[in-house]
């Protein structure tokens, strides 16, 4: 049974006499993906440098492949990316040399790796140039070619595309994901965008103010999300407090707008009482397209654009809503337009902690 | 090439560091005593007449000692021969010295010298002082309220020339008089500088004489004496004195050696000397209570 | 004033021949401060770097400790030393008042809160997270520190420079615990005092042009190195 990659038993960060990250359990096996996903000031960053033996734990221990008697030794096993890459004065080669340097590699055989990993990223080309010279793009890339120049075995990677335009974020991140898969690595991705995270992990880890409150695979977290900080982070544009009417058969989304009990999945429950839908569970017009309930009549109050069609906020009867226009629908503000929504799209909020110990 | 500049840096600090250390030995002597080093407290004005510069490497010569000349105020001087910080005395102010005397700090206070004070002004003279007494001389610089510079800074001199206002029963008051809390011969700088009157050593005077535009006014006055003393630090009372070096330096002084020495220095720069050596007599031989 | 054309003219002259009073003095002066430097900087760099980097208890402590001692009169350090060091003060058995040691002790003392001061700042104000950073890339604590003294080589340098200025300035402390002794604790500084005491200005002006002289030197060798690291070659 090989060891796993990374245990964390009982772990607490403290900053001061503040508490800023408290873990009780978290283990990863070796060669798993894990994305840690979280609001700003969560402790993710915090979570990745205890992870990488990079900071001093305030209780509880951290084990990297069943041990941790020599940090120094465990620490060199790991890399951590950065969102900006911090070098020292000097060229593209001399910093992606450097942890061979510290780790006493030096010379021709030093020298290979560090051509090897140049090679990874097409840095050839930029080797001899001083590293301050360099656009933001290639920065990251020497960023990454020096972590991976060592052959770590666990891969930290802290909002490494942040600064970067779309286009090289999607693109980095497939080649470094591909390289990942390649050697076996163990990886931590830290990522603000949630469908980044989740194209690159098979785990997903969310964090809010230091604690981890809900972990799964994807399915589980967009399924069944925790509580209502899971599921604005996954994404869910509308989360709505239900209550039950009167008669026992109308549940009140938003406390104001009757639904069909039977046309919610699971019912209505003493721990199921926040029901999250996409904007695309909503629809405006006279047409819905499946199978809907109808909400009654709603008032545009503001349109925002995006490619994939406008997202329309509304007013329907005292409950704001988000709604996606399909592209080539004419609505203006103010306008009154019917509203549906699509049962079978909602899902429901669990409290608890469910999945996250 | 950054790194021979380094090496280099580092070479000079280090040779820096050796010859410092080197720096005790020098000199070979006859007889080695057991504690070479003399630490001798004096005045700032009795060092910058250079008298000790002529008279020490002969003594250190012969005796095989080391003086540290220990120049500053003649309050401070005195100050540590009370507390057992210094082996020997030699300053100029009679009345301080018998205190010290008193209380058993020192022991074997000998006179070796004199000097006088002299008055020196613009050569115009606008308050009439010249060969005047000392007495009639002030007066008349307080009621024509010339400009008077004094050193202002406790000195011997300091001391002499408030006793002397006092001794004529006068209060200089600010305005005409400037108390300048400096040496003598930045004080006659001043002076020179604003054309007025002060009260000099006739040591100091003669060095600088020559850069001045003023001129001696009064002098002779045996009021005016400057007396120089020597005195052992109780070596009883502060085990740590050089009990031998200072006995052996107060020797010097009054040997006739060194008293020729004394009574020579200055002829040949200035024409004449600038001390009387008076090893042997007391203060009631100069005319002095 | 006549005098300061006399006393350039005196300067050049004394500098020209070589005079060996004025020679022994300047060397003195080096040797004197530029140990008391290199203490200072053998002590603050570490110090500075260690405030900069490490968090201990206490820290908050020492760190106003050295700013207390940068702005430290340096009268008074002097005077704190003479009672440490008079015969009948604790250290007086060492019998190190009136030496060339006193004063490398009392310059010690006012250089390297300064030096250790401008070390922190050269350190802080590298990017906050290069030491995280270093640690990461596998730098034992030792082998990060080095690396962060490396990048940070221009401001520590700077540091060295302002602590080799203001040893060789000192003037009250020395002469307070040296004694200003000829040709044993007499330095430039000292030596000026000296002369202007004795109104004897055209040698002072002397001393003082080459007590110019000589920090200019040592300065512009310094800088020479601190510019050196500029081009980023090693």
């Amino acid at each position: 049974m090989m060891a796993k990659a990374v245990e964390l038993a009982g772990v607490r960060v403290a900053r001061g006499e503040r508490t800023v990250l408290a873990v009780e359990a978290l283990a990863v096996e070796q060669g798993e993906m894990v994305a840690v996903v979280g609001p700003n000031g969560a402790g993710k960053s915090t979570l990745l440098a205890a992870i990488g033996l990079l900071l001093p734990v305030a209780a509880g221990q951290v084990r990297l492949f069943g041990e941790h008697d020599d940090p120094l030794a465990l620490r060199r096993r790991c890399a951590l990316v950065l969102q900006d890459g911090l070098f020292l004065t000097g060229s593209v080669r001399q910093n992606v040399a450097l942890p061979l340097s510290l780790r006493g590699l030096r010379g021709a055989a030093a020298a290979r790796k560090v051509g090897q990993a140049l090679e990874l990223f097409n840095l050839g080309h930029l080797a001899a140039r001083p590293v301050q010279r360099l656009s933001g793009g290639e920065r990251q890339r020497v960023n990454l070619a020096r972590a991976l120049v060592t052959d770590p075995e666990i891969l930290l990677l802290d909002e490494p595309f942040s600064s970067l335009d779309k286009s090289a974020r999607t693109h980095l991140l497939q080649e470094l994901a591909a390289i990942i898969r390649q050697r076996g690595l163990t990886a931590f991705l830290v990522s603000h965008h949630f469908e980044e995270a989740a194209w690159f992990a098979e785990r997903i880890v969310m964090l809010a103010e230091g604690r981890i409150v809900q972990q799964g695979t994807l399915a589980e977290v967009v399924g069944q999300p925790l509580n209502e900080a899971v599921a604005r982070l996954v994404g869910y544009d509308n989360l709505l407090a239900c209550t039950l009417a009167a008669d026992k058969k109308t549940v009140l989304l938003g406390d104001k707008l009757p639904v069909a009990a039977a046309a919610l999945p699971d019912g209505l429950a003493a721990d199921r009482r926040i029901c999250a839908f996409g904007a695309e569970a909503v629809q405006i017009g006279l047409l819905p397209s499946s199978a809907c309930c109808a909400l009654g009549e709603g008032v545009v109050k503001k349109i925002v654009p995006g490619i994939h069609g406008a997202i329309v906020q509304l007013d329907c009867g005292g409950v704001g809503l988000k709604a996606r226009l399909s592209s080539g629908t004419r609505l203006d503000e103010g306008a009154k337009t019917p509203v549906w929504l699509q049962s079978g799209a909602l899902r429901w909020v669990y409290g608890g902690t469910k999945g996250a110990e | 090439m950054k790194q021979k500049l380094w090496a280099g840096l580092a070479a000079i600090c280090l040779a820096g560091a050796l010859l410092l250390a080197g720096c005790g030995g020098q000199g070979a002597a006859k007889t080695e005593p057991a504690n070479k080093d003399i630490i001798l407290s004096t005045t700032t004005s009795t060092r910058d007449s250079g008298l000790l510069d002529a008279l020490l490497p002969v003594f250190e010569q012969e005796s095989g000692y080391k003086v540290k000349v220990i120049a500053v105020g003649t309050g401070q001087a005195l100050k540590m021969g009370e507390q057992g910080e210094a082996d020997v005395l030699l300053v100029h102010a009679p009345e301080a010295e018998k205190k010290v005397l008193a209380t058993g700090a020192a022991v074997n206070r000998k006179l070796v010298m004199h000097n006088d004070f002299v008055f020196v002004g613009p050569k115009n003279d606008p308050s009439g002082i010249a060969k005047q007494p000392v007495d009639s001389a002030l007066r008349n610089i307080a009621q024509a309220k010339e400009t008077f510079v004094s050193r202002g800074d406790d000195s011997g001199t300091h001391k002499m020339e408030l006793a002397l206002w006092k001794k004529a029963g006068l209060q200089p008051e600010e305005g005409w008089y400037r108390s300048a809390g400096a040496g003598m011969g930045q004080t006659l700088k001043i002076a020179d500088e604003r054309q007025g009157y002060t009260l000099t050593d006739r040591a100091t005077w003669l060095a600088l004489q020559k850069n001045m535009t003023l001129t001696i006014l009064v002098e002779g006055d045996p009021s005016l004496l400057n007396i120089y003393h020597v005195m052992e630090v109780n070596s009883e009372k502060f085990t740590k004195v050089n009990k031998a070096g200072a006995q052996a330096f107060s020797k010097f002084l009054l040997s006739s050696k060194g008293q020729q020495m004394i009574a020579e220095f200055g002829k040949d720069k200035y024409g004449q000397a600038l001390f009387f050596a008076d090893g042997g007599k007391t203060e009631a031989d100069l005319g002095v209570k | 004033m006549t005098y300061i054309g006399q006393g350039l003219g005196e300067a050049v002259r004394l500098l020209l021949q070589l005079d060996p009073a004025v020679l022994k003095v300047a060397w003195l002066t080096l040797q004197v401060s530029g140990l008391a430097a290199l203490i200072s900087v053998v002590l603050g760099v570490p110090l500075g770097c260690a405030l900069a980097t490490r968090r201990f208890r206490g820290r908050g402590a020492l760190v106003s400790f050295v700013n207390v001692g940068m702005g430290m009169p340096p009268v008074v350090v002097g005077l704190l030393v003479s009672l440490l060091l008079w015969r009948y003060g604790p250290l007086g058995d060492w019998q190190l008042l009136y030496t060339p040691w006193a004063m490398v002790i009392a310059q010690v003392l006012i250089a390297a809160p300064i030096v250790a001061s401008l070390s922190f700042s050269a350190i802080v104000s590298l990017d906050e997270r290069l030491p995280l950073q270093l640690l990461a890339l596998g730098a034992s604590r030792l082998q990060a520190d080095r690396l962060l003294i490396k990048e940070a080589k221009l401001g520590l340098l700077a540091a060295v420079i302002a602590g080799f200025g203001r040893a060789v300035s000192e003037v009250g402390a020395s002469m307070m615990v040296g004694g200003n002794l000829k040709d044993e604790t007499r330095v430039l500084t000292t030596a000026t005092v000296l002369e202007v005491g004795k109104g004897n200005y055209e040698l002072a002006i002397s001393f003082g042009l080459i007590l110019l002289v000589l920090v200019y030197l040592v300065v512009a060798v310094l800088t020479v190195l601190q510019q050196a690291g500029k081009r980023g070659c090693s």
